[in-house]
């Protein structure tokens, strides 16, 4: 039963891994911070 | 210490996979409904600026549910902030008002963004309905020294580079071969938005992410935006100025570091004699416009406000005004179905700064190209 348990927590880890490492792919794209509010 | 096991492993293994298949899976999905219904532009608070950056299925979406059935004739505004409307405000961004002269015939749907050129944004929905067979004109503005901008210094390149790898644009020799060789380039922008755009078309982060900042909630703190950084950017208002704003302020005073800063703006788009900025501005054209899209184009060269122009001396005007004149031709001869420049006898309230159209201005513009489109649209036979 516990090896159930740990082996689910490995797997909730590992989504939440995969979540994060989505999403950063998704913000590496963006500039660090914005570019000021350009006139042209 | 926990030391995995080799089964613990395997199942962490499987949840990022899981993870990653869902959301590429989900990535692929949204439909961005709230975005393409009732747009009116890509104005700033959902640009750059707030990082948000449209994906090209996001520009899909906006065009396939606005543009509506073959009846009408798309009319797919690109450009710069010129075309984009800065300084103005809606009702009255001069595409409303181009609409309006227009009619029911026509669908005018603003795809131009502030700092964008007449490639690597607006041309996007552009070529999507060239591949579609819609009937639609593009109409997109350039200033008197270059109509196509190199994608490396556009702050759209990801969406571009999107839009190539999903086989959006059409299909183009001389850009392609740039496009694929900027993986292994030297150029960082380019090397980076090309491997985007590859991992992307496999995991969909672009618009899956895009779709919750969107929908749900801001994932960034931004500094304009501030403690309304994690608001859904749904949202955000357009935040052009108010109808008023311009007239309320008034051109730098002549002798100032401003007025001085504007004018070597507009001397410096001035070519002078030489052949290298033609050449120049050609090889841009012949990298990134395809004939068949040059082919449905009015191509609109814009000027500097008069506050500025009559600045110059006579020499300089005469060359500026001969340049805008000469580049309209010069693109009609790349093959442009219509390129015009904007009349020089325009008021500086036609103006709100350098560059920028007023309200007024934006009037003028509609008034002077709804016949333009008309007429073009006869002649591509999509009206009689």
């Amino acid at each position: 039963m516990r090896g159930i348990a740990l082996n689910a927590c490995w797997m909730l880890g590992g989504l939440i891994s995969g979540l994060v490492f989505h999403y950063m792919l998704y913000r590496i794209g963006l500039p660090l911070k914005p570019f000021i509010y350009v006139a042209f | 210490v926990i030391i995995p096991s080799r089964l613990n492993a395997i199942f962490f293994v499987c949840g990022v996979l899981l993870a990653m298949t869902g959301l590429a899976l989900a990535g692929n999905l949204v439909f961005p409904e709230e975005l393409a219904h009732g747009f009116l532009r890509f104005h700033a608070g959902i640009g750059p600026d707030y990082n948000f950056f449209p994906t090209a299925r996001e520009i899909k979406a906006t065009l396939d549910r606005n543009a509506g059935d073959d009846s009408k004739v798309t009319v797919i505004i690109g450009g710069s902030s010129v075309f984009h409307g800065t300084g103005q405000k809606h009702p009255r961004i001069w595409t409303e008002l181009l609409q309006k002269d227009l009619g029911d015939r026509f669908r005018v749907l603003n795809f131009a963004v502030r700092a964008g050129a007449a490639n690597g944004f607006g041309e996007i929905p552009a070529e999507m309905a060239l591949q579609e067979g819609r009937p639609f004109i593009y109409v997109c503005d350039n200033n008197i020294q270059g109509f196509a901008a190199p994608v490396e210094r556009s702050f759209f390149r990801k969406t571009y580079f999107d839009a190539w790898q999903r086989g959006y644009l059409l299909s183009w020799p001389a850009r392609d071969r740039m496009m694929r060789d900027a993986l292994w380039g030297q150029s960082d922008n380019l090397r980076e938005a090309s491997w985007g755009a590859v991992l992307d078309s496999y995991l969909n982060f672009n618009d899956f992410w895009n779709y919750v900042t969107f929908r749900y909630t801001g994932t960034i703190w931004n500094s304009l935006a501030a403690l309304d950084s994690f608001e859904p950017l749904r949202k955000s208002d357009d935040p052009e100025n108010s109808p008023g704003w311009s007239a309320s302020v008034p051109y730098p005073p002549i002798g100032s570091d401003d007025n001085a800063h504007a004018m070597s703006v507009v001397r410096g788009e001035i070519f002078g004699s030489g052949p290298d900025q033609w050449n120049a501005a050609q090889g841009q054209i012949e990298l990134y416009v395809p004939p068949a899209l040059r082919a449905k184009t009015l191509s609109v060269t814009h000027l500097n406000s008069p506050y500025f122009t009559t600045q110059l001396t006579a020499q300089e005007r005469q060359e500026f005004f001969q340049q805008a004149t000469r580049f309209a031709l010069f693109l009609k001869q790349l093959g442009f179905h219509q390129a015009i420049a904007v009349p020089n006898d325009w008021d500086k309230d036609d103006y709100h700064d350098v560059v920028h159209l007023s309200m007024q201005g934006g009037q003028k513009l509609a008034d002077l190209l709804a016949p333009e489109i008309v007429k073009m649209a006869m002649e591509l036979g999509y009206i009689k």
